[in-house]
């Protein structure tokens, strides 16, 4: 069974073409790790799985489903199931970071506001952040940030999980603090579309992986199928070691 | 998320919020008696100036209720009927006879409905009934009335003379009918004649000055006219409307009469009995009616509005006016007017008093000259001015001015007595030792009659 | 040709200026549309009203008292004329009432909630907080705009009405100062003349001044481009626009008030 797949999916803004006849799919329960220089188009893609973003031909399917033809309704049933860490992480600025991870509860679950907050406090404790449930999230440094974001993403156990580029500006201990969440939550069964530039993480995290470049895939495989690859982008890639 | 804090503010913002609005709902409720028990009643106007659904109304001045509606009239010149709300404790002042007037709150406060006060007599006023309303006061309305009064005064003026030259035409017949009833028709006609000649010449001077009046306020329409509901005003100038109805018919009935008494004199019964005295009786009444009417164009004349017209156009309080002023030609400075003299001596006119030989009083013959020298004049009296003027040439200085101002004194309430002129109209001036412009320019010992005649009265001669 | 390329730059100003308009009826009318489906949000309406009301509260009775005060000085130097300083606590309140107090509370409210709106709303459009909310399944939409309309339109009568009375308290400061009035007779005399048709209608009016704030601000604020100058564009358009569709609804609405009253323009 795929969780999501891109049939052709082709996205320009104005001139520029950001995706050019995409297709690959990702299976349930795997981890699916796309690689690409910056603005080749990562987030974009990340962006058409939730439906934030229309593809201008093509179809994405999101468990099966077109994404384009969902009513609102069903689009916000389908969105229930994902969780998203944008690359900014976008938390609501308004609400303390523990009504940030409360909120999709809050808007989604019969809870009690009790059991919200132990949940929401729980999701902060896995990505380090337990003691910072009352802050505003102006007062969060970016790696914070970046946590409680993923933390937010994480709050209703989504069965696919988005993340952008999870341990940018993270020290080398807390990243690989945040890579053994993503693995052990894809191992609870949550597939996973990470988009990093840190290759040592892609390779603790990845069973996929693709290079975007110039709006295609360069290549889409696993781990070996990429390490053997002739392309000097990929070998450059897959050479690196840091990197967010 | 809202915390209880917060929502703690919103409660009193809104709750704030909504109070105030109450309150001021109930602060209009309560000018509109929205809250009191009321009945309705009906009254209605022609004009309803300055009113509108929802004007307050105010019994005997106290705050009563609002208008509730208006209903305007469906053919031209009909009536607006208005519905009036009145809060049920003012009830009992309310009658039958109470009467609705368009108020206005200070001189440029908004209209407001007043319902006076009605007597005890009358009835209380039934919830849905209809009470009387008291026309509002209008500029326009003024004006048509000063306008349709001087086509009834001329009117009036006009039938009169002509009946006068008819029953001239019928004393003529009289004489070749009946020799022996000659000198009593006569004399009548002399009676007469002298009455109604003297209401014409008044009535000729009342509508100049209605017209004056007239056009005036159509002058200060535009500016002062608008602004001022000047109430006293209004009712004058109704009062000037009414009395000239009132004159027009005394001076039909006067000379109906006379016509009457002249057909019994011209009848082969002769006279009927009492038919002279009758004629008198009407004759008084008709004198009465006149000096009414010219006590109220008087009085509207001193209205504050018109004053500052009529002191432009001469007329001068004569009282006020003082030698020297008079000297300098006050009078005629306008161009309006021109002025002739009759020159008369005192030993003509005076003699001493018999108790009181230093005092002078008149003598029958100067009686006489004074009655002949003013025949001529008085038709130009009606819109002229008199001035006695006095001289004296023996004596102090002071003495010389009392006693012109005695001689001037004497000779003009003589005249006023036996020529009903118009007391406001004719003055003394005494002029002491200072008798510029005498025959031959000679000291004068004596009186003068200065007729000053408006200048187009004395062109048609 | 320099000349054609004139007219087409103008043509193509025109054509933005209709696109706007169109897509700001367009965002007004679904607003009003969307108010009525469920979820209906009563935790951000009251978050929303606490911003718009509570906290603009001490703004506007400081503003009213200040143009109370402005106000009775003009009445009573044009009313002393005539000798009718009795008139002075009834010509301020009908002109408090009426319009004074209805507009001055829209243009400040127009300047404070409607630079907010935009800003805040802009900013979550630029650090894709609205992205969020869609990703977690929320009608942005509603979430952010129909809201903080629906709040505005609450608040903006009972601003307007303490508005009108702080206007009221200030008359009475200034006219206390000068003959020593009591407050009771001031306040009994300014509402010699108003009537439920001067009140009800100039009060309600601000509904729409609300609704127009609120829609402009907010979409003004969803349609902000990248970056924190779009921020600051949006909140700036809101208040410009915000004050200007006020005073000319305005008009509009003055005009439909003495058709329904027509007591009012007597
Ligand atoms: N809404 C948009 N409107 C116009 N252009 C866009 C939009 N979103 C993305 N782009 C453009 O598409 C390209 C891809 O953007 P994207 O954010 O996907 O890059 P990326 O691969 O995530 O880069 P990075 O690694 O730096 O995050 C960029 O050139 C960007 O300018
Ligand atoms: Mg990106």
């Amino acid at each position: 069974m795929t969780a999501v797949r891109f049939d052709n999916v082709s996205k320009r803004f104005g001139a520029l073409a950001v995706l050019d006849a995409v297709s690959f799919d990702i299976a349930k329960g795997t981890a699916f790790c796309l690689l690409g220089r910056s603005g080749t188009g990562k987030s974009v893609t990340l962006r058409h799985i939730v439906g934030l973003v229309e593809p201008d031909s093509g179809t994405v399917f999101v468990e099966e489903r077109d994404i384009k033809g969902l009513s609102r309704r069903e689009l916000g049933e389908v969105r229930t199931h994902m969780g998203f860490l944008f690359q900014n992480a976008a938390l609501f600025d308004s609400m303390s970071v523990g009504d940030n991870v409360a909120f999709p509860m809050r808007r989604h679950t019969k809870l009690s506001d009790g059991d919200i907050r132990e949940r929401a406090r729980k999701k902060l404790a896995d990505v380090g952040l337990e003691a910072d449930y009352d802050k505003m999230p102006g007062d969060l440094s970016g790696g914070m940030k970046k946590r409680a974001g993923l933390a937010r993403a994480m709050a209703l156990d989504p069965s696919i999980l988005l993340v952008d580029e999870p341990s940018a500006g993270l020290d080398p201990i807390t990243a690989k603090e945040i890579d053994d969440l993503l693995v052990a939550t894809k191992r609870g069964g949550t597939t996973l579309v990470v988009v990093t530039h840190n290759i040592p993480s892609a390779r603790v995290i990845g069973d996929d992986f693709a290079v975007l470049q110039e709006g295609r895939l360069l290549v889409h495989g696993t781990l070996e199928a990429l390490d053997a690859s002739e392309e000097p982008l990929v070998q450059a890639f897959m050479r690196s070691q840091g990197g967010g | 998320m809202a915390t209880p804090a917060r929502l703690v503010g919103v409660g009193v913002f809104v709750v704030c919020g909504l109070l105030l609005f109450t309150v001021g709902l109930f602060m209009i409720g309560d000018r509109q008696m929205a809250f009191a028990k009321k009945f309705t009643i009906f009254t209605e106007f022609r004009k309803i100036t300055g009113l509108q659904p929802g004007s307050i109304v105010r019994v005997s001045g106290a705050k009563a209720g609002a208008i509730k509606a208006i209903a305007p009239p469906n053919v031209p010149g009909g009536k607006f009927r208005v519905e009036i709300e009145i809060a049920e404790e003012l009830h009992p002042l309310v009658r039958m006879d109470s009467l609705a007037s368009i108020e206005t709150e200070g001189l440029v406060g908004g209209g407001y409905l007043g319902v006076g006060s009605g007597t005890g007599a009358s009835p209380t006023a039934a919830a849905g009934a209809t009470i009387a309303s008291k026309e509002p006061f209008d500029i326009a309305d003024l004006m048509q009335q000063m306008g349709d009064t001087i086509v009834k005064v001329n009117d009036t003026i006009q039938k009169v003379n002509d009946t006068i030259d008819e029953m001239k035409g019928d004393v003529q017949r009289a004489v070749v009918s009946g020799a022996d009833t000659i000198d009593v028709a006569h004399k009548l006609l002399v009676d007469v004649g002298g009455d109604v000649k003297k209401m014409t010449a008044d009535g000729a001077r009342l509508s100049a000055d209605a017209a004056q009046i007239a056009e005036t306020i159509r002058k200060g329409e535009g500016t002062l006219g608008k602004l001022v509901n000047d109430d006293e005003l209004y009712r004058r100038a109704t009062a000037v409307a009414t009395q000239a109805d009132e004159i027009a018919t005394s001076a039909r009935q006067v000379v109906e009469q006379a016509r009457k008494t002249l057909e019994g004199f011209q009848s082969k019964d002769g006279p009927v009995e009492g038919m002279a005295s009758s004629l008198k009786q009407t004759m008084d009444d008709a004198r009465k009616a006149m000096s009414g009417f010219a006590e109220t164009m008087e009085a509207l004349k001193h209205n504050f509005l018109l004053r500052g017209f009529f002191k432009d156009r001469g007329f001068f309080n004569l009282a006020d006016i003082s030698p020297a002023a008079y000297r300098q030609g006050v009078l005629t400075s306008d161009g309006a007017r021109h002025v002739v003299r009759v020159w008369l001596q005192a030993s003509q006119l005076f003699e001493p008093a018999p108790d009181t030989p230093a005092a002078e009083r008149l003598t029958a013959k100067g009686k006489a000259q004074l009655d002949s020298s003013i025949g001529a004049y008085l038709d130009g009296l009606a819109t002229g001015v008199l001035m006695v003027e006095g001289y004296a040439q023996t004596g102090t200085r002071d003495g010389e001015y009392v006693r012109s101002r005695v001689r001037a004194s004497l000779v003009r309430d003589y005249l006023i007595g036996k020529f009903s002129l118009t007391p406001q109209m004719t003055g003394v001036m005494p002029l002491g030792r200072d008798s510029a412009g005498s025959p031959g320019n000679e000291p004068w010992d004596g009186v003068a009659l200065a007729f000053f005649e408006a200048k187009e009265t004395a062109k048609k001669k | 040709m320099p000349s054609l390329s004139t007219i087409d730059r103008v043509g193509a100003s025109v054509l933005a200026l209709f696109e706007f308009v169109g897509a700001l009826s367009t965002f007004g009318a679904r607003a009003c549309v969307e108010a009525f489906r469920p979820p209906y949000e009563p935790r951000e309406i009251a978050r929303h009203l606490y911003q718009f009301g509570y906290r603009s509260a001490p703004l506007i009775l400081t503003a009213g008292m200040a143009i109370g005060v402005v106000l009775s000085m003009h009445t009573r130097a044009s009313l002393e004329r005539f000798g009718a300083e009795a008139m002075i606590p009834a010509g301020l309140a009908i002109a408090l009432i009426r319009e004074t107090g209805p507009l001055t509370a829209g243009l400040l409210v127009s300047g404070r909630v409607g630079a907010g709106i935009g800003a805040e709303i802009g900013a979550m459009k630029v650090t894709e907080q609205i992205d969020a909310l869609e990703a977690n399944a929320v009608d942005a939409f509603k979430y952010l705009a129909v809201t903080r309309i629906i709040a505005l339109m609450i608040a903006m009568p009972l601003l307007t009405v303490l508005m009108d009375f702080a206007g009221i308290f200030g008359g009475y400061l200034a006219e206390a100062a000068v003959s020593g009035m009591s407050w009771s007779l001031y306040f009994e005399r300014a509402f010699t003349y108003i009537s439920y048709s001067d009140l009800i209608p100039a009060t309600l009016k601000t509904i729409v001044f609300g609704y127009l704030i609120a829609v402009a601000a907010s979409y003004l604020g969803f349609s902000a481009s990248r970056g924190t100058e779009g921020v600051g564009e949006a909140s700036t358009r809101s208040v410009v626009m915000g004050s200007m569709l006020i005073i000319l609804s305005d008009v509009v609405l003055v005009k439909i008030i003495f058709f329904f009253y027509p007591a009012v323009s007597g």
